[in-house]
């Protein structure tokens, strides 16, 4: 299915690439499903804030057909219809949060490109660090036994008593067998 | 103790094989759905046909629907019709609707899909795929059983088969009943 899409986005693509011009793409997705993509405000300024908004909006968003790309990134037509809904929420005055919500609430959490930190989330957040101070834990006690072991083996002349259980076992036995 | 940490590093690895094994076993094509065991968006859009009519989910409450978003460049959509076309002849209407979703198409080519393959259901024009989006559709075909509730039973992300629809559909309209006479 998605795969079915995903070919007609890179037809379309192929098609810009072959030479259509990005005005006359418009035209023809205006004309193929009869709306009229959402016009920007008159203030220039609050235009280009809109655009820059929907861009940030959209680069948090996964593309559900390129799914490895953002909403931003993404040239398939669902991911520009995606922009222009983005776009839509933000002239009615909706807040980024809400936008998320609403993508979120269609396409689950899945949808976002940086999970949230909740539930088993904070495994991914958190994981590094605990296994990086643990391995850190880890290091330090081995490198700190190692010294107390050799400070031990200074002080005190070697006898049998102070090698490692196996060790001793294994001489005791090499003893036995001589 | 110290078998203990001996241990800790091989242990430490289990639940990472554990995660990777069940990882590898799923299907990557799969994709989650959000709205299995809520409330199906509402909608209404226009007739395929005549587009000043409009369809709306509302006109079929108390009805299983089966929500169907399709486009006539989708070649599964071809090889699922006939099961569209089958459900349409086995079922009643009046128990059963079965709605087509125009994803990304033209019109007319929707039409000419239709004249050639056959199948009478009402069928509609998803502009802009405002709808698709709010139903978190990734692409076609893809499928909505929605129980008689209005719930969201279950999101069907490639072509549907005869023995899917029926099971579902048939499930459906068991839990409908047990739940008493529609519109009660």
């Amino acid at each position: 299915m998605s795969r079915v899409a995903c070919a007609a986005a890179v037809l379309a693509m192929t098609g810009v690439a072959l030479g259509a011009a990005p005005a006359a793409a418009q035209t023809v997705d205006g004309a193929l499903d009869g709306i009229e993509r959402p016009a920007a405000p008159g203030d220039p300024v609050r235009s280009a804030e809109i655009d820059q908004r929907t861009a940030e909006i959209g680069a948090t968003l996964r593309c559900p057909i390129c799914r490895q790309q953002s909403v931003a990134e993404s040239s398939a037509r669902i991911a520009r219809e995606m922009q222009d809904v983005i776009r839509n929420m933000l002239m009615e005055g909706r807040t980024a949060e809400e936008i998320e919500a609403y993508f979120v609430d269609a396409y689950g959490p899945w949808i976002l490109l940086k999970p949230r930190a909740e539930g088993m989330n904070l495994f991914v957040y958190a994981g590094p660090g605990v296994a990086f101070l643990l391995g850190g834990f880890l290091v330090a006690r081995r490198i700190r036994r190692g010294r107390s072991r050799d400070e031990e083996g200074r002080d005190e002349p070697e006898t049998p008593d102070h090698l490692r259980k196996a060790d001793r076992r294994w001489l005791e036995a090499a003893i036995k067998g001589s | 103790m110290r078998g203990l940490w001996r241990w800790a590093l091989p242990l430490a690895a289990v639940p990472v094989l554990a995660l990777l094994y069940w990882g590898l076993g799923q299907d990557q094509r799969r994709l989650p759905s959000a709205l299995e065991g809520r409330e199906a968006p509402a909608f209404r859009l226009a007739n395929l046909y005549n587009p000043s009519d409009s369809v709306s989910l509302s006109d079929f409450e108390g009805k299983v629907v089966v929500l169907n978003y399709w486009a006539s460049w989708c070649i599964p959509c071809i090889a699922e019709h006939p099961v569209l076309v089958r459900l349409r002849e086995t079922y009643d209407p009046e128990e059963v609707a079965l709605i087509g979703v125009l994803f990304q198409d033209r019109p007319e080519n929707g039409m000419r899909f239709i004249e050639e393959l056959g199948g009478e259901w009402p069928l509609v024009t998803d502009p802009g795929s405002l709808t698709a989006i709010e139903y978190g559709v990734y692409g076609v075909p893809e499928t909505y059983f929605i129980g008689a509730d209005g719930v969201v039973a279950l999101r069907h992300d490639l072509a549907v088969t005869w023995e899917l629809v029926e099971r579902n559909v048939d499930s459906l309209i068991v839990v409908r009943d047990a739940a008493g006479p529609a519109g009660s």
